[in-house]
């Protein structure tokens, strides 16, 4: 009998374990279920177990959207059990006997705080995957708006996300930590994560950035073409790997409409 | 005076045509009986006087004005061959840390009082030039020529202009070839407009009449003919308040080659 996913509620905190279900469509769609019916009032950190499942590129993209669609969650961390010595104190300490695997149900929850930070700290320590979020989650408090078309020459440079409401034209640059929206058509430079955030985005209305940096990866556009590849819709760049993929805004990634263009790392 | 206007003619890249607009445009404003008077801010450099064919007289200049060695009347030349048209030459052997924006403005605002409009022109650059240039304006006209890097450059001075608070300049594209737009070639002045985001003023065909006039120092808008001194004219009906269609810029079609298109034996 294979464990499904399950949900552990602390205080500003979830953890959500994913079981030993193998198939990962149907684990997500538990996951998603879980989350539904967990909806906290207030922000929460979400760490995710995976147990032993190794995950692909696609599916911890899945997984993030999945805990990231819902509303109050934030995704700190993924970690995986594969490695039982590290197992947090507070952590419950019989083993299901069918598997080796953790199965977690109705624990009794810590009451001292800072017992749990630092088991949590210890915990999310050896974390498969950690997200940054130097600032609030979204476009709340720390976004910067420009309501107008940045010329050649202008620069922006913020901690946090940036949306432009206008262009940016050739010769203009855009520097953020976090992500960077354009609405309208950006010509110019841009640079998110700047700070090493090699999970932020780059959207635009259109895209037709002169060079597009994300953290570390700094890329450019396909020789071929150029304003012939001009498209007509709103495009993101994200990193994948070790490239950028530029994708059509809105697109579905398990639906295989992959990235329509790999720009050319420098 | 009352209504007073003065212009800074800029583009930031260099030879895409603000001379020649300035005596263009200037010339064809004083036709239509307006008291004009042209500044040369280019100091070093000054080109404003050849283009006008004034350089045998001149005697003061912008800085000995600024400098007080003399009074703003006598550095003033008179062009004869309109009413009311004024040039005030540029210093040749200075250069353009001789005068400061404060200088400027101040020079700009005694103008004011005795003409209707000022045409500034504008060095090329973004330096201190400019900096003097800008500083006793009311607007900007913007020249830019329909290539990549004179719109680019362009673009940075609109960005300069909008941080200087001179807000709404307005677009003059210089030196189109109608035939290459239609090649595609060439920019089209829509394309430019969309990336400017600023008003057209107006659209100036290449003109090898450009060249001649310049090195005689007569401005084309004094005759009749020429397709880009009609261009100017317009500009400067419009300044003055007119509303004035663009010109078609297609290429003339003289008998034969219609004959040809209608054999179909040019596209």
């Amino acid at each position: 009998m294979h464990s499904g996913v399950t949900l552990r509620e602390l205080r500003d905190k979830v953890l959500v374990f994913l079981g030993e279900e193998p198939d990962f469509e149907s684990m997500l769609h538990q996951l998603r279920k879980e989350l539904t019916a967990c909806a906290p009032r207030r922000q929460v950190d979400v760490m995710v177990d995976v147990g032993r499942r190794i995950l692909s590129e696609e599916e911890l993209q899945c997984l993030e959207r999945a805990v990231e669609e819902r509303p109050n969650l934030r995704l700190v961390c993924i970690v995986d059990s594969i490695d039982m010595a590290s197992r947090p104190a507070w952590w419950p300490t019989e083993p299901n006997g069918a598997s080796n695997h953790l199965q977690v149900s109705h624990p009794e929850p810590r009451d001292a705080d800072t017992d749990e930070q630092i088991a949590w700290s210890e915990y999310t320590a050896d974390a498969l995957v950690t997200y940054g979020h130097e600032h609030q989650g979204g476009m709340s408090a720390n976004a910067h708006l420009r309501k107008c078309t940045l010329r050649s020459g202008q620069s922006v440079c913020f901690d946090g996300d940036v949306v432009i409401l206008g262009d940016v034209n050739h010769g203009a640059e855009v520097v953020a930590t976090g992500d960077v929206l354009v609405m309208g058509t950006l010509r110019g430079v841009v640079h998110a994560g700047s700070g090493g955030n090699s999970r932020a985005i780059v959207a635009a209305v259109r895209l037709e950035a002169t060079q597009l940096r994300i953290a570390g990866v700094v890329a450019r556009p396909p020789d071929e073409g150029g304003a012939k590849h001009a498209t007509r819709y709103p495009e993101v760049a994200r990193v994948l790997g070790e490239t950028v993929v530029i994708e059509r805004l809105g697109a579905q990634p398990s639906s295989g409409q992959r990235g329509k263009a790999h720009w050319l790392i420098q | 005076m009352a209504d007073s206007i003065a212009y800074v003619v800029a583009s930031g890249k260099g030879g895409v045509g603000k001379t020649t607009a300035v005596s263009n445009i200037g010339f064809a404003l004083a036709q239509r009986g307006k008291k004009v008077v042209l500044v040369d801010a280019d100091i070093g450099l000054r080109n404003l006087d050849v283009a006008l064919g004034l350089e045998n007289r001149v005697v003061y200049d912008l800085v000995d004005v600024v400098e007080g060695v003399c009074r703003l009347k006598q550095a003033l030349v008179k062009d004869k061959r309109a009413e009311n048209l004024y040039l005030l030459p540029a210093a040749q052997t200075r250069d353009k840390n001789a005068v400061n924006p404060v200088q400027m403005q101040e020079l700009v605002e005694r103008l004011k009082e005795q003409f209707e409009f000022v045409l500034i022109d504008c060095p090329a650059g973004i330096e201190q030039g400019f900096k003097n240039s800008i500083a006793g304006a009311d607007s900007a006209i913007i020249v830019t020529t329909p290539e990549i890097a004179a719109v680019r450059d362009a673009d940075r001075v609109i960005g300069l202009l909008e941080a200087a608070a001179k807000s709404d300049p307005r677009l003059i594209v210089n030196r189109v070839r109608p035939n290459m737009v239609k090649r595609g070639d060439m920019m089209h002045t829509a394309d430019i407009v969309e990336i400017l985001c600023v008003e057209l003023l107006g659209v100036v065909p290449e003109d090898d009449q450009i060249i001649v006039s310049t090195n005689k120092g007569e401005p084309l808008t004094m005759r009749q003919s020429a397709l880009a001194g009609t261009a100017f004219k317009n500009i400067a009906a419009r300044l003055a308040g007119e509303q004035v269609a663009f010109m078609s810029l297609d290429a003339d079609e003289g008998f034969v080659s219609r004959l040809f298109k209608a054999l179909g034996l040019r596209g």
